[in-house]
């Protein structure tokens, strides 16, 4: 019959998405948990990644605030 | 990947009444099928197994009715149902029965009708992915080629043909891990924005300092450069109203909001709303306070009232120097009795003395236990009157000079919100009431403990007390519930009340600007927050933007792919031209859009091509040859089947050999199963003797009489099909069929001296050995009996030399064996087969 294999091609189709991602950016993490967590998992590991990264963010503005305070 | 392990077919188009079974066990199955015996019965047969159509129809058809009744066996009995049914390995490795019913032919007006069945359980098509079987778009869903759809493969439009390459093109899954990221930020909570809203509204209500509350929300300010953008703006409000501004920043909005106050009063006195307190905290009693008041009585009852008064003085007794060191009966310190006060009777004393002072500690006990309830009684009277709104303990005349009147407020209030007003009075009234109530019975409790506390020996009989202190529970809780029905009632109310006095006084944003000078560090973490979670949904987007673009790169990276994929089976067809197929282009802001792209070299070795497009400059062959890595490229990718009709019959020699070996080998060793029909015997017998030891197997379609339909004949080794071929001319009476015969008869000695001679070589381990080693002159039947006879039993010799003689030279008229020669030289040869091959 026709030959496609839609796992195995799911599969690829992502793994060809991260290749084109640059390692280390957000998307790239992104695509990586998306990969590594269960269907049903996806939404709370991707708002880890987003919520982690918004610490990240707040930490940044916060050591901004304090050098702009001591200036 | 599925397999076709057996195919029946009944009633359908040429097949007859009772079913005509394939049995596939190699991987290559080809069958032959002389014009009109049933081939392309056959391969739409497989087609309608799958789809429950035939793509011919939609291919070729140019109205509807033309293919009325065009699929069950014209010659049918009535009753006798028309069906094709497989058995297939599917993907789990089980064997599967599948099966489609005919329910309802074409008709002028409809398509046919038909039922799917897996393993006895009706199915959809889309339900067959379960066995590994996922077809393809309309009209080629089936992996079946014929001719007109070789055809339609390269004569579609462009966007047609990407339709076919859909399922290997697509990158649907792709979109689920965008939206996945897309829909992150809709699950991060958004930040805190209360101060900022406010200060939004501020701009709009207060066209004097909106630029510099604009200053404020842009960037994340500092503490101090928030405090000092709010003093300016204080300091503008009081300037334009003829205020002097205070020195700091908290006297400035203090006067902001006495200004506020002042000017909004004039138009209605909201701080009557005002409540000191928002909850009506209080609880009842705990139990130990009874329990203490409870202990006291039982004292009371063991100490008696002339006991009491005596105490202090036998305690004095019982201090004194005699009486202390005394071990026998003494003189009494008091009356001077001698030996009156007995060991016995200072024992009693000691008793009577230490009975009183345990009394003592639990009337103490008891006056706090008063005092607890009456702090109880008075904590909830002062609740019931500070949880009120300050309009509560305005009298009637001070309401009336205040202006703290209903219509007033009716006035006050848009037509919305002005039906809000009745629910809000009489929750007001009903809150009254229990607050009445409850300050009644607070006082009461009062009242009763004062009472007690003036003569604590009441306690022993606390019914008043208790009864006092009974209701008060009840009245507090019907007091909460008022204050929530209240609260309610006037929650809808307030705001537009206070926008409305707000825009009549003049005032409107004054107390926001207050309150958001007061809280510059709220506002400040506020900002920040906010501009964390902008960031955040930027990079978020962004990050979407990556994968978008990502995916588009998948797309052209898998389209380059299927490009390779159809290159590599055209130079399988037809390597080294100098016109080949060089590529697939992607039409600009139509990526689903696919033109063939040919190469124009001027020499063989495709260097320095021109690129033209495909359709316009391939000859027929080329075409051909086109669609054929087109067709291999979307299902030839690897494991599966498909059922290919014909599909060199337009080809030259030169390429028909490059798809015996190149391309069917290929297809072998991706393990794709191969159903091949052929018109062409030389093409039946080529794929048997390039592919034998069991890697093909070979079928004949036979259609003697439409009535019967067609039947199949297994004949894996050509021998027993020429053979069987034989058969009907040696009965013949005519000359001429019996001259034919003899040529046939000729053709099967020669074969199995062939094949004898292959065989035995193999044995000697010469794998090489081919039946087409021994051609021309080498192939003659003259040629091969002396190689063959070292082989044979004594007797045998004779009867392929009778053969020889006696079947050549066969043209002449007189020379023609009889039927009974004929007939004894094909049973020799059948008996020569049996015995010497194996």
């Amino acid at each position: 019959m026709s030959c496609d294999q839609p796992e195995d091609t799911t599969v690829t189709n992502i793994e060809r998405l991260r290749g084109h991602l640059k390692d280390g950016t957000l998307a790239a993490k992104l695509v990586d948990t998306y990969r590594a967590s269960a269907p049903e998992g996806r939404p709370a590991a991707l708002k880890a990644i987003a919520e982690a990264r918004l610490a990240e963010i707040r930490a940044a503005l916060a050591r901004e605030k304090f050098t702009n305070a001591s200036d | 990947m599925p397999r076709i392990d057996r195919l029946s077919i009944q009633g359908f188009r040429a097949f007859g009444p009772t079913p005509a079974t394939l049995y596939f066990e190699a991987p290559i199955a080809v069958i032959w099928g002389a014009n009109s015996e049933g081939k392309t019965s056959l391969a739409e047969a497989v087609e309608f197994l799958f789809t429950g159509d035939i793509a011919r129809r939609e291919l070729l058809s140019s109205a509807v009715d033309e293919f009325e009744n065009a699929l069950r066996n014209a010659h049918l009995p009535t009753g006798t149902e028309t069906y094709v049914e497989a058995a297939i390995t599917g993907s789990d490795g089980m064997t599967h029965i599948l099966r489609r019913t005919l329910l309802e032919d074409f008709t002028k007006r409809k398509v046919c009708t038909s039922k799917l069945e897996l393993d006895g359980a009706e199915i959809s098509a889309s339900d067959l992915v379960q066995i590994g079987l996922e077809l393809s778009d309309p009209p080629l869903a089936a992996p079946v080629l014929m001719q007109h759809t070789l055809g339609y493969l390269f004569s579609a439009n462009p966007k047609e043909r990407a339709s076919y390459f859909k399922s290997i093109l697509e990158v649907t899954d792709l979109d689920s891990v965008r939206e996945a990221v897309r829909s992150i930020d809709k699950d991060i909570p958004a930040p805190l924005s209360t101060l900022l809203d406010m200060v939004a509204s501020s701009k709009t209500a207060l066209p004097s300092v909106s630029a510099t509350l604009a200053s404020v929300a842009s960037g994340i300010p500092t503490i101090a450069e928030i405090e000092s953008a709010f003093s300016t703006a204080a300091n503008k409000l009081l300037s334009d109203a003829g205020e002097t501004p205070s020195a700091t920043l908290a006297d400035q909005l203090s006067q902001v909001e006495g200004m506020t106050a002042a000017k909004q009063a004039e138009t209605f006195p909201l701080h009557g709303f005002i409540r000191k307190v928002q909850t009506a905290q209080w609880t009842t009693p705990a139990d130990s306070v009874w329990a203490v008041i409870d202990d006291y009585k039982a004292k009371l009852e063991d100490v008696d009232r002339e006991t009491q008064q005596m105490t202090a003085f036998f305690q004095q007794v019982l201090k004194l120097p005699t009486v202390v060191v005394s071990t026998e009966d003494i003189d009494c310190p008091v009356c001077e009795t001698p030996a009156s006060l007995t060991q016995v009777r200072i024992q009693a004393i000691r008793n009577q003395v230490k009975d009183t002072e345990s009394f003592r500690v639990a009337e103490s006990k008891a006056r706090g236990a008063l005092g607890t309830l009456m702090t109880s009684a008075e904590n909830l009277g002062i609740t019931a009157r500070t949880v009120c709104p300050d309009f509560f303990d305005w009298d009637r005349t001070r309401r009336i000079s205040e202006g703290f009147r209903t219509d007033r407020m009716a006035l006050l209030l848009d037509e919305a919100s002005r039906p809000l007003l009745r629910p809000w009075f009489d929750s007001t009234a009903h809150f009254m009431r229990a607050q009445r109530h409850v300050r009644v019975l607070a006082a009461k409790a009062i009242d009763t403990i004062v009472g007690f506390q003036a003569d604590l020996t009441k306690l022993e009989n606390d019914d008043t007390l208790r009864a006092a202190f009974e209701p008060l529970e009840t009245a507090h809780q019907h007091f909460v519930a008022a204050i929530e029905t209240y609260k309610e009632a006037l929650e809808p109310l307030i705001q537009p009340l206070k926008d409305s006095v707000a825009e009549k006084s003049d005032t409107t944003g004054w107390a926001n600007l207050v309150t958001l000078g007061r809280n510059a560090s709220g506002l400040e973490f506020e900002l920040r927050e906010a501009a964390a979670h902008a960031l955040l949904s930027f990079e978020l987007e962004q990050a979407c933007k990556q994968v978008e673009s990502a995916k588009e790169a998948v797309l052209e990276d898998k389209f380059d792919d299927l490009a390779e994929d159809v290159r590599s089976w055209w130079n399988r067809l037809r390597p080294e031209e100098a016109a080949f197929f060089s590529g697939l282009g992607l039409r600009k802001k139509a990526q689903r859009t696919i033109d063939f792209k040919a190469g124009l070299a001027p020499s063989r070795d495709q260097k320095n091509a021109k690129l033209r497009n495909a359709i316009a400059v391939f000859s027929q062959s080329q075409m051909h040859c086109l669609g054929l890595a087109t067709f291999f490229a979307r299902t030839g990718a690897g494991g599966g089947f498909l059922l290919l009709d014909d599909p060199i019959i337009t080809f030259d020699d030169d390429y028909s050999v490059h798809f015996f070996t190149a391309v069917l080998r290929e297809l072998e060793q991706r393990n794709v199963q191969v159903i091949m029909l052929t018109y062409n015997r030389k093409t039946w017998t080529e794929i048997q003797s390039r592919y034998d030891d069991g890697r093909s197997e070979a079928f004949q379609l036979h259609l003697n009489n439409p009535t019967d339909g067609t039947t199949i004949l297994k004949s894996s080794d050509t021998l027993t099909a020429m053979l069987k071929a034989c058969e009907p001319f040696t009965t013949s009476s005519l000359l001429e069929h019996r001259k034919d015969c003899c040529q046939k008869v000729r053709d099967c000695a020669e074969r199995w001296c062939k094949e004898l001679l292959v065989q035995n070589r193999h044995k000697q381990g010469d794998d090489t050995a081919m039946l087409s080693d021994y051609t021309g002159a080498g192939g003659s039947l003259g040629s091969l009996i002396p190689l063959v006879i070292p082989y044979l039993a004594s007797d045998e010799p004779g009867k392929i030399k009778a053969i020889r003689d006696n079947t050549n030279p066969g043209n002449h008229d007189d020379d023609v064996p009889s039927k009974t020669s004929l007939k004894v030289f094909l049973g020799d040869l059948k008996a020569l087969k049996k015995n010497y091959l194996r």
